[in-house]
């Protein structure tokens, strides 16, 4: 294969990787943003969506139908862990509580899944199977699928919060907490939502990551944290923030171990957001 | 003394002889040898974890200098062939300088962020040692890490420390020197302004204090700490390996501060005693294999959501209760002139 084939292949792949970790990081940049949490279990949503999906698919539910079950499911699950666990109580730091509370749960639904349906690696459905050739590039259709599914539902985010009334009042919710309640918003109300949102997308991100590599009960926290980095990186609650961190984020991991080993791809994000934090502390495109 | 002072003191000279016959009263069992120096190992690791939260900041990313820790190590005995004590202090220095490095852009951070960026550090540090192949063994990890070696010791003799019972004794001594030293560094005048920037950290800012210089400085101890326990680590289980479900992974993170949270952060011994209980706990549930990270999660749930000053908070949550209960009475019985000093004694801390 030919070095720019060998390029093509490696970015298209980053692309892919990238716009998955958007979606973690579009649904992370909601919950941090409106409930002022840290959720560690996000990643555990991600592999969860990912396991409903496979086991639906066992039941005989086509894929894609499968997909829509497990991000209604993952939501309502979302709205149950906000009610039950993260919502704010007077006295309690929300920073230490949710932190704990969110790697408790870690602990527990990890190992869940790993008593439900063991601790070896399983495969999904292809999202659409075979490959096309692209400038001597072999680029796999799946790949293609993953990026139209994660633009189509960060398009629909965009709209939702810039156009819809639930989305605006997220927006002055997570703006001003205190202010928009003021307005008569509810901001549990607005945290249920921003739960409901993230999970579908961890969901999402999950099965279609599950369908492109393979899913097994600790698949979650490798791409939970990229998400957080995306935050950092690209500023709180900014979306066209959490897309270009998401890409930086894919192409290093697509195309720094091809060229510059595996090593350098893993220290690359640190370097980055210790860079970023130096000239701009608050990411890249945020703003207080 | 009083009556509780010395209850205290008999209740350390007791721990104190329990961690020093604790190998010897067990027979020379190695398993739970092998358990009590694992658990003094990570008392440290907690207790470092616990240092950064006295400026107010949780710290996700102590395995990290861990790993640095126990790497550093590693290479410069088996490699280097350095002699284990100046290896271990080199070590831990790396982890402290490698902290300082991070802390200044780490710092400028606050909350969220912070613990962020710290887990990112972690995980960082444990691809490093999984993919940089020449020098840390890769996947498979570093084998044959030494141990201290012979030594003769007076009026004792020439004690082969590779032993586990007998490292144990070195491990300890080393882990109680660091517990003492951040014990005193809490109480020294370095602890006040720590307490100052936790309680607000602009107006500590405002009276004088050079926020991000303690900052860092108790940020680097923190990395220095976990460093040496790193260090520690290695010479003892003799292998190191990089792997997520070991104890450099993102899990462990979240178990020491499960310790710290089920001890209770907001006291020095907190570590020590969460630590410790949930270790026996881990070892009586082992049986039940893959159930018992649900216990352990179920556990800092419900310790985080009912009882937030952790276990050795409780006396001090239960008198709370006891006050608010006596304060309801004598709000119903007594006149009203009565119900406002209640009110006055409700405001005095001791509840939360």
């Amino acid at each position: 294969m030919s070095s720019t084939a060998l390029w093509l292949q490696s970015v298209i792949n980053g692309i892919a990787l990238g716009w998955l970790y958007v979606l973690m990081a579009l649904g992370l940049t909601l919950i941090l943003s409106i409930m002022g949490i840290l959720q560690l279990a996000h990643g555990e949503i991600y592999m969860l969506g990912a396991f409903t999906v496979y086991y639906f698919v066992g039941k005989g539910v086509g894929l894609y139908p499968s997909i829509a079950i497990s991000m209604v499911v993952l939501a309502v699950f979302g709205v149950i862990l906000e009610r039950g666990l993260f919502r704010s109580r007077p006295g309690r730091d929300p920073v230490l509580s949710s932190i704990v509370i969110s790697t408790g749960l870690t602990l527990i639904l990890a190992s869940a899944v790993v008593v439900g349906f063991g601790l070896y690696t399983k495969s999904l459905p292809y999202l659409w199977p075979g490959s096309f050739k692209l400038a001597g590039a072999t680029v796999p259709k799946d790949r293609l699928v993953a990026i139209g599914f994660s633009v189509v539902a960060l398009l629909l985010i965009y709209a939702f919060l810039k156009r819809t009334r639930l989305g605006l009042a997220m927006v002055a919710s997570a703006q001003n907490r205190e202010g928009s309640f003021l307005k008569g918003i509810n901001p549990n109300v607005m945290s249920m939502s921003a739960m409901a949102i993230g999970c579908a997308l961890a969901a999402l991100a999950g099965t279609l990551a599950g369908s492109i590599l393979q899913i097994q009960p600790y698949m979650g926290g490798l791409p939970m944290i990229k998400g957080l980095v995306i935050i950092v990186l690209g500023g709180l609650g900014s979306i066209p923030g959490a897309v270009i961190g998401g890409l930086i984020l894919g192409l290093i991991d697509g195309v720094v171990p091809v060229f510059g080993g595996a090593a350098a791809a893993a220290i690359a994000p640190l370097v980055i957001v210790v860079l970023v934090l130096l000239f701009r502390p608050k990411g890249l495109l945020g703003h207080e | 003394m009083s009556k509780r002072g010395a209850a205290k003191s008999l209740l350390w000279v007791a721990i104190f002889f329990v961690v020093i016959f604790m190998p010897k009263m067990l027979g020379g069992n190695q398993y739970w040898v092998t358990v009590l120096a694992l658990l003094a190992i990570n008392v440290l690791l907690v207790s470092s974890l616990r240092s950064v939260t006295l400026i107010n900041e949780i710290s996700l990313g102590q395995v990290g200098f861990v790993v640095i820790g126990a790497y550093v190590h590693a290479t410069l005995m088996m490699k280097a062939h350095l002699h284990f004590w100046p290896s271990l202090i080199i070590s831990a220095l790396v982890a402290a300088l490698i902290g300082l490095i991070l802390a200044y852009p780490f710092l400028k951070v606050r909350g969220i962020y912070f613990s962020i960026l710290t887990l990112l550090t972690a995980e960082t540090f444990r691809l490093v040692a999984y993919y940089w192949t020449k020098v840390t063994g890769g996947s498979l990890g570093l084998t044959g890490v030494p141990g201290p070696g012979k030594e003769s010791i007076p009026f004792v003799g020439v004690v082969d420390f590779n032993k586990p019972g007998n490292y144990y004794y070195i491990a300890i001594v080393i882990i109680a020197v660091a517990l003492l030293i951040l014990y005193y560094l809490e109480r020294a005048y370095i602890g006040f302004q720590w307490r100052a920037i936790k309680d607000d950290n602009t107006l500590a800012g405002a009276v004088g204090i050079n926020v991000i210089g303690y900052k860092t400085v108790n940020f680097v101890i923190a990395a220095f700490m976990a460093g040496l326990s790193g260090a520690v680590f290695a010479s003892f289980q003799h292998n190191l390996s990089p792997d997520s479900t070991s104890r450099f992974g993102v899990t462990m993170s979240i178990y020491l501060l499960v310790y710290m949270v089920v001890g209770g952060k907001d006291y020095f011994t907190g570590p020590l005693l969460g630590t410790a209980v949930l270790t026996l706990l881990s070892e009586e549930t082992r049986r039940l294999e893959q159930y018992q990270p649900m216990i352990i999660g179920g556990i800092a749930i419900i310790v985080m959501i009912f009882m937030p000053m952790g276990l050795v908070g409780l006396p001090r949550q239960f008198t709370g209760w006891r006050r608010a209960r006596k304060m309801r009475t004598l709000e119903r019985t007594a006149p009203p002139t009565a119900g406002a000093t209640g009110m006055a004694a409700g405001d005095s801390p001791g509840e939360a």
